[in-house]
């Protein structure tokens, strides 16, 4: 038996602490503002770790529901309801945000998209070593990269549509909600991959890890480019 | 036998568009070629998604959609990608002929719909259709750097059409079931599309 809520606890509670004493210390008060922002953003990915854990828990009631009313069992759930539940709920966060405090920066979304990904990912590889041991170092250390990846690399495909698809009102509300099922498939055929035996699982280990080096060149060209337009 | 061969000439012609498409995207970093792209990513991560699912439950996916909602979001990126293409110089003409294509795409979803799943049906008429007006309007247009694209863009909207008929009228896995050459020919078209979307995104350029 895995008890989520217990292992959330367990995880939430020191950074729950930590987000607490970063908004203490917090206060512009020196009228050193470059700080005060610093601080704050640092506070913000705190909060948007937390929350991705949190919507970790929430997704799994959700799926669990799910598969219940359509009768799923265990397999159907993690190929067909799962990914697609887990990438809606992720982004439910970022979009509230979005709305809410309309930030200026659309680079501050991604990264938040990112703090998200990073925690959900943290929480389900805990439930996951919980659930079954931690005695294979190599099976814990690939899945351990492969699904915090594979996370993470869901974010970006997300992150795609706030760097393209974010000057238009329509676009960049359908391209968006285009992104997360788009992403909600990749992880879906994550799920299928890795749910084999042998060498289909290593190579659905392998695929976010090489889409995360191909985004991490993918950003780094579009850093240049960026400089280049604006020197 | 014939089912996989056919999904596996589809998932190849999509890997090499959505490569394409990607390589494209990358190097030239404008927003009609990320369209462009993602509706080939779409597309490719729907049909290898079936294709893994068939391949390892024996089984179509039948709890939920998620191959279908990545087809879908392919025929969104499609539309999002035809309505950016306009001439914002020339103005948009009348064009009433383009209202036959809901009437077509919703006259056939409720056929459809009497072998079920109402709400997959209602979503894919209601995105086909605004392919098909955004097709219909842009050759009213008379956008002559698009014209092919949309000419192909409406070849592809009726061969979806076929096939998804024909998925209604042949049941059978034989050899015989045009089910699977149709789906062939819409591979091939989805190949062309990007020759022409390629060609008009070039000429764009040059203008």
């Amino acid at each position: 038996m895995n008890y989520i809520e217990n292992v959330y606890i367990c995880i939430a509670a020191p950074i729950l602490v930590a987000i607490l004493a970063m908004s203490g210390a917090g206060s512009p008060s020196g009228g050193n503002k470059t700080l005060a922002i610093d601080r704050g953003n640092r506070r913000r990915v705190m909060v948007f770790l937390l929350i991705g854990m949190t919507i970790c828990l929430l997704s799994s009631y959700i799926s669990t529901f799910l598969a219940l009313i359509l009768e799923a069992d265990r397999q159907e759930a993690t190929w067909e309801i799962t990914p697609l539940v887990e990438e809606v709920m992720k982004f439910l966060p970022i979009l509230f945000y979005i709305l809410v405090f309309e930030p200026d920066n659309r680079e501050e979304s991604a990264v938040n998209i990112m703090a998200v990904a990073v925690g959900f990912a943290t929480l389900e590889n805990v439930c996951y070593l919980t659930a079954n041991g931690a005695a294979d170092i190599l099976l814990l250390g690939v899945r351990g990269f492969g699904t915090g990846v594979m996370h993470v690399v869901c974010g970006e495909i997300v992150y795609i549509g706030f760097v393209f698809l974010w000057n238009e009102f329509w676009l960049r509300f359908a391209g968006i909600a285009g992104l997360i099922s788009l992403s909600a498939t990749y992880h879906a055929i994550y799920n299928i991959l890795v749910a084999q035996d042998g060498v289909t699982a290593w190579i659905g280990y392998l695929i976010p890890m090489l889409t995360a080096v191909f985004m991490l060149h993918l950003r780094r060209r579009l850093r240049i480019a960026r400089e280049k337009s604006s020197s | 036998m014939i089912e996989s061969i056919d999904n596996y000439i589809q998932l190849a012609i999509l890997g090499i568009c959505s490569g394409a498409t990607l390589y494209k995207a990358i190097t030239k970093q404008r927003r009609s070629w990320v369209l462009v792209t993602l509706f080939y990513v779409a597309f490719f991560f729907g049909s290898l998604y079936w294709e893994l699912f068939y391949m390892f439950k024996g089984d179509t996916p039948a709890k939920f959609y998620v191959a279908e909602f990545s087809w879908y979001v392919s025929y969104l990126f499609l539309f999002l990608f035809l309505k950016y293409q306009k001439d914002p110089d020339t103005p948009a003409p009348r064009c009433r002929i383009k209202w036959l294509i809901p009437v077509f795409a919703g006259g056939l979803s409720i056929y459809y719909i009497t072998f079920g799943q109402i709400v997959s049906n209602i979503t894919s008429a209601i995105l086909m259709s605004l392919v098909g007006m955004e097709a219909v309007k842009g050759l009213a247009s008379g956008n002559r750097r698009m014209k092919h694209v949309y000419i192909v863009t409406l070849i592809f909207f009726f061969l979806e059409y076929l096939l998804w008929t024909s998925s209604c009228l042949f049941e059978d896995g034989s050899v015989l079931n045009p089910y699977y050459y149709i789906d062939i020919l819409i591979s091939i078209v989805l190949f062309v599309l990007l020759l022409y979307a390629q060609k008009a995104l070039r000429d764009e350029v040059t203008e």
